[in-house]
């Protein structure tokens, strides 16, 4: 059939133009979203139960900060459970090695996200009365991840949860224009 | 059969067509995401962390500044240790909780540790032909494919100057996950963000 023909040729010059303009490394500072985040704004997050007072409020808060966004047709809704081998995992723990706070990883294996925060990186820049707030931050920004939300949007000089350079001390919880970005997505 | 200008001008509508929608899609914030297609197989991982602008910001937070060669990559899991009695380091203490294999093994996750041969200390705490190691997150390799985003890679063989800090037994963090990692050209050094440096400029950041 005829018009097959400039069918593939309209697609292999959009393949040479996706190229040209897509297939390059987007510089973390240009990019707003990834597609490494939940299918659904709705989702449970498995972690200990048992943590200490002082984590288990800043795994709260920093979960709970992002609930209640009005997306569509459901607003966020972050829940947490006991383990489970199925779904989302974050971890609290001292990983002496490693250079740094929070660390988003998702897996296209499962199709599930794991959120670890380093207690011994946020120990060594902060002081006492500062880990609170800094700590709320580091979750609520790997929740960020979950939620589709990339590094660094807009360059740093904004002051979004998502940028690496906010003062973790003050901003520990979405921006309006992080809640604005995530109701754009969902 | 079309000739082939008639199915060029057949194709051109489409295909203008077709870059637009490309191109205002890239100026609109809701499509403005990293492309970083995955194989089914793999996992990506995205860190929060310090960043460093500037050199002294870099050396400030630096324990070990050197030049090395890297000679070796292996991957390693690193679980998350809980000895403390520190409350906000180990999230169980003060309660009657003990983790439990299955708390520290999903809480694991594979490190790369480089094996680096130190040429030119640029602070007095390594020597010339040490041999030290130096963590990055990651795999390299296996079954599953790890893509860090903002990581260094280092190559077996090749020379880079390196800021480093946190060290736990023989093992380095470079300072800033990548922008502790200076690749060599000529006589500079320069690093993922673009920042330069020269030897005799990092080590007068130092005290050697």
């Amino acid at each position: 059939m005829a018009y097959r023909k400039p069918l593939r040729g309209i697609a292999l010059i959009g393949f040479l133009i996706a190229l040209t303009f897509g297939l390059h490394v987007v510089p973390a500072s240009a990019a707003i979203y990834w597609d490494y985040g939940v299918n659904y704004p709705r989702f449970t997050v498995n972690h200990s139960t048992s943590l200490n007072q002082p984590w288990m409020t800043a795994v709260n808060q920093g979960r709970s900060s992002w609930n209640g966004i009005a997306t569509s047709p459901v607003p966020v809704n972050i829940s947490h459970a006991p383990y489970s081998t199925q779904n989302h995992y974050l971890s609290v723990g001292s990983f002496p090695a490693e250079p740094w706070f929070g660390n988003y990883k998702w897996s296209s294996v499962n199709g599930t996200f794991t959120i670890r925060i380093n207690t011994t990186n946020i120990i060594a820049y902060t002081t006492v009365s500062e880990r609170p707030n800094f700590a709320r931050s580091t979750v609520s920004h790997e929740f960020g991840h979950a939620l589709s939300l990339y590094d660094n949007p807009g360059g740093a000089a904004n002051s979004s949860l998502m940028n690496h350079g906010r003062d973790r001390l003050t901003i520990y919880s979405p921006r309006p224009i992080d809640k604005e970005r995530v109701i754009a997505w969902y | 059969m079309l000739g082939t200008r008639e199915r060029r001008k057949r194709m051109l509508p489409g295909a203008m067509l077709l870059g637009v929608a490309l191109l205002a899609g890239c100026g609109s914030e809701s499509s403005e995401t990293p492309v970083e297609t995955l194989p089914d197989d793999a996992v990506i991982i995205m860190l929060d962390r310090m960043t460093y602008d500037t050199l002294p910001a870099l050396a400030s937070d630096s324990q070990y500044a050197f030049i090395g060669t890297v000679t070796g990559a292996k991957n390693s899991m690193s679980y998350p240790v809980y000895d403390s009695d520190d409350p906000w380091e180990n999230p169980f203490a003060g309660t009657d909780h003990e983790p439990t294999d299955e708390e520290i093994q999903r809480g694991g996750d594979s490190v790369i540790h480089y094996s680096v041969t130190v040429s030119d200390p640029l602070n007095s705490s390594r020597r010339e032909g040490e041999g030290v190691t130096i963590t990055t997150p990651g795999a390299i390799g296996g079954e599953v494919s790890y893509h860090v985003v903002d990581s260094a890679e280092f190559g077996v063989g090749d020379s880079y100057l390196f800021f480093v800090q946190l060290e736990h037994g023989d093992t380095l963090g470079l300072v800033g996950v990548y922008e502790g990692a200076f690749e060599q050209r000529g006589d500079t050094f320069v690093n993922m963000k673009n920042l330069t440096t020269t030897v005799n400029e990092a080590s007068a950041l130092f005290d050697r």
